[in-house]
């Protein structure tokens, strides 16, 4: 199956192969592509700092059921995260936010009938300071939105010298030790740094690739996230298990709402791990997959701190999918036989980390936004 | 003592507590200093095309470099957390030139562009980064918005490889207005020194029902200078203190630019994903010379090339080419090698 990627960026629209980003000649007029073209056309993405696109994920979850008839439907709720991390607090009420959120992820559950699974990816804290790695000796690689940790290269005696000296600087970890002691997939392991470095709470890293934009607030690390679900569960890689599980007799709605912890979630809520050893979750790829896949941080193709760069050459595929070479596996969406649909407003990894068969997602890149794209799975 | 700065057509008068324009530059002791001098705040790996140099070692990895501060204030400006702030709360990080060039190698970068705000802000700065990067064979190129002295201009073409200008619209009310800037001269006059001593390449932003009308004379301009200079016209999506206003529609800009291709060699239009006018062709004979994709952003990625040199496999005809088709793991500079000039 082939999957081709409807972009809409206002009033004009392509269609593309997904795997090569190639425009398609003559353009597909298989239903389901001509349904997707129609609803974007329709959904124009508020952006990532507004919340109208709170409602806007809502809606199109609707659409798209009502579209596609799926079993599964995977939604994310990301306009509260961005909205701590990048924006002044005075300039939003947070515990409004959150309450939205969490009512339109509960509303949406309920109109829609499907069997909710609610998860919050934990709480932010205010930004207390930031560790320069650009100074080193080797080269630190910090990407992301909140760089708690960094992948450093090459390091001088002296760069460790001085990064263990550093009271904001939580760990240090050397590539053996990880490799050691976790049960790294061929892929995780050869992407690792030489050392990963671990900020203390509060603190984010500067290196190579960390965004130019100020933030004000960053992952809490919350050592237990909150869910809630019909059944118990205990562990974050519990959560595909439990959807697979549920998926047998009812519909199921995995809803993630990034930035939410347990103070701001539902009284009925679990608490679930959020740790695989030492090393704790925060919004991003690694969180997600976790939590659609069922699997640990060692067992994903990217660890933090990669140099991601060194693999986007011109024949790098999937250039809609940022660093990543291949579809993760073993996501709830892509599980054979499945029909699954997806909608969210953290672009790419609603794609990744779903895995659905028709998908819709903002097309916004360092809160620029540039559109909406769908991608839907054709002959 | 008091004196007037020699950097931008702003020509501000600097004191010890009295900063210029772009809040970047002061007087000491009878001289223009930079108050943050070899500060930093944007430093990352991307492609060349991204920003946009289409014509410049295509393929390459580049280290992206900004600081803060500007000495324009565009109405629309993208880079507002950066560039329409005072520099004083902007986090920026010190890096001396060697450490910097450490960096670009250590990351495997064939080059060095400063882009994000203005280089003429930072001008010392990057003219030592510059010559250091000379030196060691690592080539530098920036992007502009063209409003500085002739002595800068001068400075500009040592400093650095490859030049893109921002020519933002084709008259002096567009640039009073939205710009807020006196006059166009100085940007046209340096574009067309530029165009005689250096790799050059020129944007033009566009937003729709403010100079969407220069299109054609934008285009008669950079004839007049060189028909080969690479164009890359730019859907603006406008931020800052216009962030309210509509996209540019692609289907009227795409028509007034056909209405320009026999004028120029290469135009291109961007900043929306799955645009169409991202590759290189031939001028002559047609043939996809380069292949790209827009990702969002103004520039793209390159896909493929499929140049012989700097040649049309074709037909034969020559491009315009600084360096030339360099793979993304290629690392390693080599100024001047292959150049069509």
């Amino acid at each position: 199956m082939e999957k081709i990627a409807v972009i809409d960026v206002g009033e004009w629209q392509t269609s593309l192969d997904f795997r090569t980003g190639k425009k398609l000649d003559p353009i597909p007029v298989e239903p389901g592509v001509q349904a997707l073209q129609k609803l974007l056309r329709s959904y124009p993405y508020p952006g990532d700092l507004s919340p109208d696109s709170l409602a806007w994920v809502s809606n199109l979850g609707l659409e798209l059921i009502h579209l596609f008839e799926p079993r599964f439907i995977f939604l994310s709720y990301a306009t509260q995260f961005f909205l701590s991390t990048f924006a002044l607090s005075e300039s939003y009420n947070w515990k409004e936010v959150a309450h939205e959120c969490i009512e339109q992820a509960c509303n949406f559950a309920r109109v829609a009938g499907f069997t909710p699974v609610i998860v919050g990816t934990g709480s932010t804290r205010p930004l207390e300071g930031e560790i320069d790695l650009t100074y080193l000796d080797g080269l630190a690689i910090g990407t992301g939105m909140g760089v708690s940790y960094a992948g450093l290269y090459n390091p001088s005696v002296a760069d460790l010298k001085m990064l263990a000296g550093d009271s904001r600087v939580k760990k240090i970890i050397p590539q053996v030790t990880i490799q050691a002691e976790w049960p790294c997939q061929p892929d995780f392991a050869r992407r690792l740094p030489d050392y990963l470095l671990v900020a203390q709470p509060g603190f984010q890293f500067r290196g190579m690739g960390t965004m130019s934009r100020k933030i004000y607030r960053i992952s809490s690390h919350d050592p237990f996230i909150p869910v809630l679900s019909p059944r118990p569960l205990d562990d974050i890689t519990g959560i595909a298990p439990l959807v697979r599980e549920l998926l047998k007799t009812e519909r199921v709605a995995l809803i993630i709402l990034e930035g939410i912890g347990s103070e701001d979630f539902p009284t009925e809520q679990q608490l679930i791990n959020n740790q695989y050893s030492w090393y704790t979750y925060s919004p991003g790829d690694a969180q997600y997959l976790a939590i659609t896949s069922g699997i640990h941080l060692p067992g994903q193709q990217y660890p933090p701190g990669n140099r991601c760069y060194d693999e986007d050459g011109a024949e790098k595929p999937y250039p809609f999918s940022g660093i990543y070479h291949s579809m993760p596996e073993k996501v709830i969406g892509s599980d054979p036989g499945l029909q699954s649909v997806a909608v969210g407003s953290r672009s790419i990894l609603t794609h990744l980390a779903s895995g659905a068969r028709v998908c819709v997602e903002c097309f916004a890149r360092t809160l620029y936004n540039y559109g909406i794209m769908g991608i839907i799975e054709e002959r | 003592m008091s004196i007037f700065c020699e950097y931008c057509e702003w020509h501000c008068h600097l004191g010890k507590e009295q900063e210029g324009y772009c809040k970047m530059y002061r007087e000491e002791q009878g001289k223009v200093v930079e108050i943050y001098p070899f500060a930093w705040n944007s430093f990352g790996v991307t492609h060349i095309e991204s920003l946009p140099f289409f014509h410049a070692y295509p393929g390459s990895r580049s280290l992206l470099l900004g600081s803060a501060g500007c000495n324009f204030d565009c109405q629309y400006c993208s880079n507002a957390h950066v560039a329409r702030v005072n520099p004083k709360s902007v986090n920026l990080w010190h890096l001396q030139p060697e450490k910097l060039l450490t960096k670009a190698r250590q990351s495997g970068c064939h080059n060095i562009v400063f882009a994000i705000n203005e280089p003429t802000v930072s001008w010392p700065s990057l003219r030592a980064l510059g010559e250091t990067a000379r030196e060691q064979g690592i080539e530098m190129g920036c992007m502009s918005n063209g409003y500085f002295t002739p002595r800068v201009a001068n400075e500009m073409a040592e400093t650095f490889s490859f030049i893109n200008i921002s020519l933002k619209a084709m008259n002096r009310d567009f640039y009073q207005r939205y710009i807020r800037v006196t006059d166009i001269a100085p940007v046209l006059r340096n574009i067309a020194y530029l165009a005689e001593h250096t790799h050059l390449e020129i944007t033009t932003p566009i937003i729709q029902g403010l100079n969407d009308g220069d299109i054609p004379s934008a285009a008669s301009f950079i004839a007049s200078q060189d028909p080969e200079i690479p164009w890359h016209v730019f859907r603006l999506l406008p931020e800052y203190q216009m962030k309210d206003m509509l996209a540019p529609s692609i289907e009227a800009i795409e028509y007034a630019l056909q209405e320009q291709e026999n004028k120029l060699a290469y135009i291109y239009f961007g900043n929306f994903v799955g645009s169409e006018w991202v590759n290189t062709v031939c001028p002559d004979c047609g043939k996809v010379l380069v292949e790209r994709i827009n990702l969002g952003g103004c520039g793209a990625k390159s896909l493929a090339c499929h140049l012989q040199g700097d040649c049309c496999p074709s037909c034969g005809r020559r491009l315009r080419l600084l360096g030339e088709w360099t793979s993304w793991n290629k690392g390693g500079a080599q100024i001047g090698k292959n150049s069509s000039y």
